[in-house]
């Protein structure tokens, strides 16, 4: 490192000259008296002059990968008779402890950060500036952090719960047909082929005939979490996380594909947008931690598909379940496509709740942009209940996000529905469509 | 006016990231500038003299990170030679000069929202305050002497020490070349 006289060691040094100038050019040995303290400061600053071939500071991030509102830690340690200043930028992402992000201390100095928001966050380069212990010498250093993965946070209640599952075939469900199972149906006849695990030996001793535990079968079936990347919709008057449309539809889908996974069913996930990968149909938590490291690494800002992906391969009698603001029309589209291609299908609306509810009394007199925003909101939201209404005439059981126990009650909604009788054909969507 | 309220915001959030701690330094460094400058108005100087060497404390005060504080400083150099002071008398000029220029210093540590620790502060603040108030001790009783002793010996000797003093500083001062510049000179 190469380090530079500060302000500080010029304004002694040029104090101190012309100090003395004048005291030999006015013959006023008293101007040696003002002189002196600034003689003392040019010296020591000579003296202190750092050494070249100096280590430049050592900079560590705490974390590489943290979830939303966990802290991490940047410290930047230099030598014990260094003063080190490190600076971090604030951003729209991140809180900063010391608040504007600027810590100066001896040895070594600390910036903490807290991410509100998920996905990939690139930090701005940090500067440092290293002074020695009397601010005489300085040096000036930038370096590039490296990316920080954030995760989201799925703490919604109900999480954990054992929820029924609408089409009856679960891990921990047993289904009506005999096969390998856990659940005991029927005690009968050893067949060659039967497991000699399942022998009931009492019954065996009591009839002297070899016989068996038939069991139902331990089926899986397919969970497909959709979700609708598209928009990203923030309501301006609450500011903060988990505020924005994208983000109920985050938290929505993560404790979806972690109850699901939980209860043994294998879960696949698609995204209408372009920010996360396909994940196929699988089952462990392991499939969540797949889920959760494409979120941490997604790049919000770099969104740019506006059309919507299709789902691709899907089994018939698949349960969707599908988190969208319901603002596209295409999105329609799609959950209609997948109730016809014979998916159960359940829709979270995940449109913030508050945008587009009008105040009323002397909150309704606010002026300007807010007061056309919630009028804007309270319009849009009026032309997406017709769509809305058509997929409910379909048997599509459409609620807002309200955790996991909500899911209980609407897939309990949907299989009663699936003995109704229900309009076929794909509904018509948009604006001002009728019927 | 836009322009305007743009500019009030910005410089009251600036304001508003300074922690008190160096609204303190500022004003310590303030009342150490505006003591030398009023001993110096009780010494005689000039109402001109006065006028702009408040008027460059406060631009000081305003602006501690640029080059005014120097310019502040030599300012008040000027005013006691003007003044013609003797040794004793120099002396609250010389506390009130040092305390302004240390005080300087340890407001261009760090970013300006930066909140310093003690120990950043003892080394920028107390340890140049006591070399200070060391020099001064050992500079009175010389310039007690130097008063009385036959001018153009100490003219001499003096204009020696400056020329030594002038000298070593360029020299040592002087930014030393590093590893990239000797290559280029070099020619690769």
């Amino acid at each position: 490192m190469q380090y530079a006289p500060t302000t500080a060691l010029a304004r002694t040094t040029v104090l101190a000259v012309v100090a003395l100038v004048l005291a030999i050019v006015n013959r006023q040995p008293a101007l040696v008296v003002i002189a002196a303290p600034f003689v003392c400061g040019a010296v020591y600053g000579v003296m202190r002059r750092p050494r070249r071939g100096e280590p430049v500071p050592d900079v560590q991030l705490s974390a590489r990968r943290v979830r939303v509102g966990e802290g991490l830690e940047l410290r930047v340690t230099a030598g014990a008779d260094r003063i080190v200043d490190v600076a971090l930028p604030p951003g729209a992402r991140y809180d900063l402890d010391p608040r504007w992000g600027a810590a100066c201390d001896r040895a070594q100095a600390a910036v903490r950060l807290r991410p509100h928001r998920w996905g990939r966050l690139e930090l701005p380069d940090t500067a440092i500036t290293v002074t020695d212990t009397a601010g005489l010498w300085q040096t000036h250093l930038a370096h590039r952090l490296p990316e920080v993965t954030v995760s989201p946070v799925a703490a919604v209640p109900g999480r954990g719960d054992v929820v029924p599952h609408p089409t009856g075939l679960a891990g921990l469900h047993a289904s009506r047909r005999p096969g390998d199972g856990s659940a005991l149906a029927d005690i009968r006849r050893f067949h060659p082929g039967d497991r000699l695990s399942r022998v009931n030996w009492r019954v065996t001793s009591r009839t002297g005939i070899l016989h068996t535990n038939a069991t139902t079968a331990d089926r899986d079936t397919d969970v497909l979490v959709v979700l609708d990347t598209l928009a990203d919709i923030r309501t301006p008057s609450e500011p903060g996380p988990g505020e924005s449309s994208l983000d109920a539809t985050v938290v929505a889908a993560a404790s979806l594909v972690e109850h699901y996974l939980r209860l043994g069913d294998r879960v696949g996930v698609h995204d209408l947008g372009s920010l996360i990968r396909d994940i196929p149909p699988r089952s462990g938590i392991r499939q969540f931690a797949a889920f959760d490291s494409q979120l941490a690494r997604a790049r919000i800002e770099a969104r740019r598909r506006s059309f919507v992906r299709r789902v691709g391969r899907m089994r018939p009698g698949t349960f969707a379940v599908v988190c969208s603001p319901l603002l596209d029309d295409t999105v329609f589209d799609e959950i209609g496509r997948l109730v016809h291609r014979g998916a159960s299908v359940i829709v979270i609306d995940t449109l913030p709740a508050g945008l587009g509810v009008l105040p009323r009394g002397r909150r309704a007199l606010r002026s300007g942009t807010a007061q056309l925003w919630d009028e804007a909101w309270a319009l849009r939201r009026l032309e997406r209940e017709a769509p809305i209404r058509q997929l409910r005439e379909r048997g599509v059981p459409v609620t807002a996000w309200r955790g996991v126990e909500g899911i209980g009650v609407l897939a309990a909604e949907l299989a009663a529905n699936h003995a109704r009788p229900r309009l076929v054909g794909r509904p018509a969507t948009g604006a001002g469509a009728t019927g | 006016m836009n322009w305007l309220d743009e500019l009030v915001a910005d410089v009251a959030a600036r304001l508003r990231r300074r922690p008190p701690q160096r609204w303190l330094l500022r004003s310590v460094m303030l009342i150490c500038g505006a003591a030398a400058q009023v001993w110096l108005n009780a010494l005689g100087a000039g109402s001109v003299l006065q006028a702009l060497g408040w008027a460059v404390l406060l631009l000081g005060f305003v602006l501690p990170r640029t080059v005014v504080p120097l310019v502040a400083g030599v300012f008040i150099v000027f005013e006691a030679a003007v003044v013609r002071v003797d040794a004793v008398t120099a002396v609250p000029i010389a506390l009130g000069l040092a305390g302004w220029h240390v005080c300087a210093a340890a407001l261009t540590t760090g970013r300006p929202w930066a909140r310093l620790s003690r120990r950043v502060l003892r080394g920028t603040v107390w340890w140049p305050a006591l070399l200070g108030l060391g020099g001064v001790a050992v500079a009175v009783p010389m310039a007690l002497v130097a008063d009385g002793l036959v001018l153009p010996e100490i003219a001499a000797v003096t204009l020696l020490l400056v020329v030594a003093v002038v000298l070593g500083a360029v020299v040592v001062l002087w930014p030393e070349p590093t590893a990239d510049t000797d290559r280029a000179t070099a020619g690769h």
